[in-house]
């Protein structure tokens, strides 16, 4: 899996391309708590790129989530393909995630709670 | 007449994909469409990924997986050596539940259970544990 790391501002963005699953969480994890760790708990995850999700892959972003939420921040999601929709909507876990069209959307978004 | 595909390979994360690309493969030449092969993909890399972390837990061993079409279902057998143990039993989550009240875990087989139409358990008198996870290719349909 390919991952990008980006900023706009004071949201770290990753961009992940490719298939997330129990062997590709260790960075992401690690990259989500060092976000978090270093006082940036405003993430944006970009799934366009992802048409594959597991379960240890999903828990690994509700883990992110509630971290960023400790922390006074939030952990965005946008652009996911249906295939990770389906695992989202099957835990109903695309109510507890804010979910975006794609990332000038999202990025919109936490502006309009700073 | 039954068709069977083999497939041993090393149980360890890096390996979830090489196993998936060969369910998708010889279920789609079964005759399985998109989400059908969806579903046993997804299926596997889950009972898979338990075997390795809960099963094995870092310890080397190896995970033989058969795709095989039997009339008008698609059946995928994953065996291993690990100690012996029933994930069918494992409750399902609640998925109802806040974000705050949900406890870890246990979304890899409320997957299974969801995509696939029948997943069962046995142990082998030599010793494995033995899931087969079967999808039907008509009638029926989940997910």
């Amino acid at each position: 899996m390919e991952i990008i790391k980006k900023t706009s501002g004071s949201i770290a963005i990753l961009q992940l391309k490719g298939r997330f699953d129990a062997h590709e969480v260790a960075p992401v994890a690690a990259w989500m708590q060092t976000q978090v760790d270093a006082g940036l708990a405003q993430v944006l995850i970009d799934l366009e790129g992802v048409n594959f999700i597991d379960s240890t892959a999903l828990s690994s972003l509700v883990r992110g989530l509630k971290h960023c939420r400790e922390k006074g921040g939030e952990l965005r999601l946008c652009n996911l393909q249906q295939p990770v929709r389906v695992i989202f909507e099957l835990t109903r876990l695309d109510k507890a995630f804010s979910i975006y069209a794609d990332q000038a959307t999202a990025l919109a978004a936490f502006q309009n709670i700073e | 007449m039954v068709m069977i595909e083999h497939l041993e390979i090393t149980a360890k994360l890096d390996n979830l994909s090489t196993m998936r690309d060969f369910v998708e493969q010889q279920a789609k030449q079964f005759g399985a469409n998109e989400r059908q092969a969806f579903a046993l993909i997804l299926s596997v890399d889950e009972a898979a990924t338990n075997v390795i972390n809960y099963g094995y837990r870092g310890n080397p061993g190896l995970l033989e997986i058969d795709v095989e079409r039997e009339q008008e279902t698609l059946i995928v057998t994953l065996k291993d050596s690990a100690p012996a143990f029933d994930p069918t039993t494992i409750p399902a989550p609640d998925v109802s539940l806040p974000l705050e009240a949900r406890q870890p875990g246990g979304l890899g087989i409320h997957f299974i259970r969801q995509f696939l139409d029948k997943f069962s358990y046995q142990r082998s008198a030599d010793g494995k544990n033995i899931l087969t996870m079967k999808k039907y290719l008509t009638k029926g349909e989940k997910a």
